[in-house]
């Protein structure tokens, strides 16, 4: 941690996120926050490194963006590539893709509640951020650590047992898929479904009990107006892996509906700022930056008339019977993971007892058709877009990939502001404030793993500036190896 | 003595990738009694998984400001606050699996400096050449030798 300088506050490690970025807090003359920025420092350069590689090899390359979600970009390339090909992939595969896709559900949204989240709810916001973390939640609260530890097990099965493998598994390929399901694959993926959700169940009780108690808190934290993009099926339900684009505004009114997503590029525009690598996607009727729109969990529910499984659909009209929808409080992104879980399970079992789900007909052979692809899905962080653009030969020309964590972008900024503007009272940055802009980062789970992991890198830092571009003070939680 | 060779790191970033081509070549050379495992980056899953070995060998990149082109160290269990992200550390991983499983192995990091992080599948050269390096060591490492006393390997695995 370094000394204060003179008027902005810069956050440099923000803990337990991916990769490398960095967080300023600018104050106004009066001492008041003015502004907030969430900055990715590290170039990314993805898309033109893909630039001249047969466009089949497309899904293993770009799974290789991130150890946490390769299996959203397996998916979405793997669609985009079916574009290309100008097939429709046979049932069976289209079941597998999507059982792979709830394990991925399972696995992240576990990953990203209880090891990540749980601390800060568990153990306080005002806790010793030392001991605020994973193994502090382990000596104080064991059980609830490792059911977290078990339900991702779980989702880690799912897709090991789906794919093949853990991690970048080769199992999505343009057409379909490479591998099918055994019966004894299934039912060991039966077998562990019931306590699974047990688990889910006790992480939803946990979050209500916390409301129950946080109430303002809860509803006050990281809120702010925004639209909101997810997917969603032809009768207005939730969808993840396929599905049309519904646009929301802050009030719940749909804004547009039913926009097929290979049509992206009529009403989703990006631009630039020069203090990050990180691109700034809005929505393009509304213009930059009132056509800021949040995606992931809760934009997810925020956006569907309903959810097509029983038990998570009673949660949602539960959640949604306690106030007016849409919420906008970015604490409930944790509590629309949970009912994501709980979707995600049952959703697992439909596929499971679907009787196609064991078929051998998971492939379908073709030469490219078609010069653009573009695979549109809901990753656990939200929409994830991949369009690529090929030559006859199949050679790829051109990428364009919008990742969950870029949608979110002017998102995490409102969010940051937000906490900054009620908890940052003085020129010098104190721990629980600090600690709060993390956890309101940290409800958007951003996923920057594109940068590399190696030995002494530091992931992040926070900054605080005055009006002149002078730097107070800054706070640097860990500068150790990763 | 049950030994676990983890390499990781970003196989698609040039010399991030260099965990991955150092367990391809131990792979090659056909070793017995020992287990090989390649990850985009540590996580909760591998505490467990390590708990089950005796000692683990972890092979990583290191930033190009690291003073040394390789080095080898005894890993302590040390749990960071920052760690409990996407990523762990083997430090994490070791308190880890004391905690949640009862035991951790011995552990040695091989840090291997990376010069070039950016998008590719090729190591650098100087990076080429203490991927071998790190190749011999390892092997020397997983040659057959007389095992201590039970009693003092699980003293050890305490306190790795």
């Amino acid at each position: 941690m370094t000394e204060p300088s003179a008027n902005t506050i810069t956050i440099n490690p923000v803990t337990r996120i991916e990769g490398h970025a960095k967080i300023t807090i600018h104050l106004d003359d009066a001492g008041d926050v003015a502004d907030a920025r969430f900055h990715v420092v590290e170039f990314r350069g993805f898309e033109k490194f893909c630039e001249g590689r047969f466009f089949a090899e497309m899904p293993q390359i770009t799974a290789r963006i991130c150890g946490i979600c390769p299996v959203s970009h397996l998916l979405a390339s793997a669609k985009a590539c079916d574009a290309i090909l100008g097939v429709e992939i046979p049932r069976p595969a289209k079941l597998l893709r999507e059982l792979f896709h709830m394990g991925q559900l399972t696995q992240s949204h576990a990953l990203s509640f209880f090891h990540l989240s749980a601390p800060d709810l568990l153990l306080g916001f005002d806790s010793d951020p030392a001991s605020r973390n994973i193994m502090g939640l382990i000596q104080q609260h064991p059980d609830i650590a490792k059911r977290g530890i078990r339900l991702r097990k779980f989702g880690q099965e799912v897709i090991k047992l789906t794919g093949g493998r853990k991690i970048h598994a080769d199992f999505t390929v343009p057409g379909g898929v490479n591998k099918a399901l055994t019966n004894a694959e299934r039912n060991e993926m039966l077998s562990g479904l019931p306590e699974a959700k047990d688990h889910a169940t006790f992480a939803l009780d946990l979050l209500k009990k916390y409301q129950e108690s946080h109430l303002e808190e809860v509803e006050e934290f990281a809120c702010f107006d925004s639209n909101f993009l997810g997917l969603v099926q032809p009768d207005g339900s939730l969808e993840h892996y396929d599905g049309r684009l519904r646009f929301c505004d802050t009030k719940g009114n749909v804004l547009q509906d039913q926009i097929d997503p290979a049509n992206y590029l009529d009403v989703i525009a990006e631009t630039t700022e020069d203090w990050s690598y990180l691109k700034f996607p809005f929505i393009k009727s509304l213009g930059y930056p009132d056509g800021m729109y949040r995606v992931g969990p809760l934009a997810r529910l925020n956006v569907v008339d309903r959810i097509s499984t029983p038990r998570a659909d009673a949660e949602l009209q539960a959640w949604r019977s306690q106030s007016v929808p849409p919420r906008r409080s970015s604490f409930y992104y944790h509590w629309a993971r949970l009912i994501e879980i709980v979707y995600a399970l049952e959703r697992i079992e439909e596929l499971l007892r679907d009787r196609d789900i064991c078929s051998a007909d998971t492939l379908v052979n073709a030469r490219p058709a078609h010069e653009q692809g573009i695979g549109v899905m809901e990753a656990p962080r939200g929409t994830l877009f991949h369009h690529y653009w090929v030559d006859e030969a199949g050679r790829v020309e051109k990428v364009n990939l919008i990742v969950a964590t870029g949608n979110n972008n002017l998102a995490m900024n409102r969010a940051v502001k937000s906490v900054a503007q009620k908890y940052v009272k003085s020129r010098q940055l104190q721990e629980g404030m600090l600690n709060r802009v993390e956890a309101a980062i940290r409800c958007y789970d951003p996923c920057l793993s594109c940068s590399t992991h190696a030995v002494g890198q530091m992931p992040i830092r926070v900054e605080l500036i005055d009006r002149d571009g002078s730097v107070l003070h800054t706070l640097v939680r860990d500068q150790g190896t990763m | 003595m049950k030994t676990l060779v983890l390499g990781y790191g970003n196989r698609s970033r040039n010399d991030d990738g260099v965990g991955w081509v150092v367990i391809e070549r131990l792979e090659a050379l056909e070793l017995s009694g020992v287990e090989f495992l390649t990850a985009h980056q540590l996580d909760v899953d591998h505490a467990e998984i390590i708990s089950r070995f005796d000692r683990v060998i972890f092979v990583d990149a290191a930033i190009p400001q690291t003073p040394l082109p390789m080095s080898r160290t005894d890993v302590k269990a040390n749990f960071r606050s920052h760690a409990v992200a996407h990523y762990l550390t083997p430090g994490d991983l070791l308190e880890l699996a004391t905690t949640l499983f009862g035991q951790a192995p011995r552990a040695i990091l091989f840090s291997i400096r990376g010069q070039d992080f950016n998008f590719g599948t090729v190591l650098s050269p100087e990076t080429e050449r203490y991927a071998n390096e790190a190749v011999r060591e390892i092997r020397q490492l997983l040659l057959p030798r007389p095992e201590p006393p039970s009693s003092s390997r699980r003293s050890e695995a305490t306190h790795a």
